[in-house]
């Protein structure tokens, strides 16, 4: 019989831990794959977006546990906007009051998985150069231009898009569908923005002389400073 | 060995033949030996642009398929004693002359000439591709319109793909009035877009119709303020550094204020 350590976080599939250097994301390996990616993408969706940007490392409950959905359960973060990170750690308490006291109690035990399916930070494609009209770049991660894209240039990514330059072409994030995904530039003026499934009406913001973010929030798209 | 550059524009009607035919003609009144291509096969101009249409005999075609040689081909300008110009074929397309066929022929041109000039035929296939197969330089002509810079964008991209970097941008056909009241596109709007060097900026001016017409080169025209814009891009190729013409019409006023240290 496999030997079940109950973690003090509870019972449940998933938990999130805020640490000073970001998330902790603990599942319990014990628990039916299915549930803990119903589960996550329920805390995901229930974070209205709270968690984008953030550092996580994933730890589970039990060091016996099954490990292979990990890169999985890693890919539903980076979807909401979570950034992988090593640098993330938690430590449960070593010394339990409880236990001083003579009270025994249910050890917590989480081990961190330090086999992560990617490297360090979100992954993205980097072009280094200006793209002109007619040029074409799609990537199923994030990308990051180093230069201007000129009207008639298009840029797709199932990630997020940043530009290092002027954005006048014409951009495309999370074009498989994720709503998550941003639009950054440090000039936005785009002749056409989409991000997932939504377009907006209006591509560029009024103040186009600050870097400026656009997101989508309650189905429209809308912008904010950088 | 000359020089061999490529006038190309993407977009049709901006002034590839009449920059074409006003470079040549200013590079020869310095005295230089040169060779203007028309390598528009099928649409035939630069010759009528230099009044050259009856003494044409052979063309481009004839050469590339061995019909004649390059000199029995080559037309010797009416005005002066450097400028040649290689006809193109009227009944004939642009598949008719293959890129290496004329790697070949400006290599063979630029032997005997200072500098050969192609002008390039709108768009962005074989002819394009024929045009630019044997060049060392390209120049951008552009007008201040959206659809002229976005066209022109993608040309220099296509440049850069095919190895011909830091090509020079003229922009043609400026009027500075619709510039000043915010109508037209500046010349700062267009280089923040396609981010290479200004070689010129030609103002619009009713004597390139009237020049062109009567078979000649507005360069030839001391008086005209866009004649004077080709004169110093002419300069400029040949490696002088002469500062941008100002773009207003120079009023005795304006003239005057400037003189004095006003703007």
């Amino acid at each position: 019989m496999r030997k079940r350590v109950v973690t003090a976080v509870g019972e449940e599939a998933v938990s999130i831990k805020g640490t000073r250097n970001g998330l902790v994301i603990i599942f319990n390996p014990d628990r039916d794959i299915e549930e803990i990616k119903s589960n996550l993408k329920l805390k995901m969706e229930s974070s209205r977006g709270f968690f984008r940007g953030a550092k996580f490392t994933l730890y589970t409950s039990s060091s016996g546990g099954d490990h292979r959905y990990v890169s999985e359960l890693e890919g539903i973060c980076r979807e909401y906007g979570l950034i992988p990170s090593r640098e993330v750690s938690w430590l449960p308490p070593a010394w339990d009051p409880d236990e001083a006291s003579g009270a025994r109690r249910k050890r917590t035990t989480v081990v961190p998985i330090r086999q992560q399916a990617a490297p360090d930070g979100e992954q993205a494609l980097l072009v280094a150069r200006t793209l002109r009209s007619g040029h074409r770049i799609f990537s199923r991660l994030s990308i990051v231009v180093m230069g201007d894209v000129n009207p008639g240039a298009e840029v797709i990514s199932e990630g997020s898009i940043y530009v290092l330059g002027n954005c006048k072409g014409s951009v495309h994030a999370g074009a498989a569908g994720n709503l998550m995904a941003e639009v950054g530039a440090l000039k936005l003026q785009p002749v056409v923005l989409r991000i997932g499934s939504v377009t907006a009406d209006t591509p560029t913001p009024a103040n186009t002389a600050a870097p400026t973010a656009a997101r989508v929030h309650r189905g429209k798209i809308v912008f904010s400073r950088l | 060995m000359g020089e061999v550059i490529v006038v190309t524009s993407g977009k049709g009607g901006v002034g590839k033949t009449t920059t074409t035919a006003n470079l040549g003609t200013g590079l020869a009144q310095l005295g230089y030996k040169v060779a203007l291509v028309d390598a528009d096969i099928g649409l035939r101009n630069l010759d009528v642009v230099l009044g050259l249409e009856n003494r044409i005999v052979y063309d481009i075609t004839d050469v590339t398929g061995g019909h004649c040689r390059l000199r029995q081909a080559l037309i010797k300008d009416k005005r002066y004693e450097g400028l040649f110009l290689l006809p193109a074929a009227q009944t004939k397309d642009k598949t008719a002359v293959s890129p290496d066929q004329m790697k070949a022929l400006c290599e063979d041109l630029s032997q005997e000439f200072d500098y050969v000039i192609i002008d390039c035929p709108a768009g962005i296939e074989q002819g394009f591709r024929n045009a630019i197969a044997g060049a060392h330089r390209a120049i951008v002509v552009t007008t201040p319109e959206v659809s002229a810079v976005r066209d022109a964008d993608r040309i220099i991209g296509l440049l850069e793909a095919a190895e011909l970097r830091d090509p020079k941008l003229i922009i043609n056909r400026v009027r500075h009035k619709m510039v000043a009241a915010g109508d037209m596109m500046s010349i700062d709007d267009i280089i923040d877009i396609l981010a290479v060097d200004l070689l010129g900026v030609v103002p619009e001016d009713e004597m390139v119709i009237i020049t062109t017409n009567r078979g000649e080169a507005v360069i030839q025209d001391d008086r005209s303020r866009s004649g004077m814009a080709f004169r110093n891009i002419v300069r400029r190729i040949t490696g002088e550094q002469v500062p941008l013409l100002p773009l207003e019409e120079g009023g005795l006023f304006s003239k005057l204020r400037r003189l004095m240290g006003f703007k």
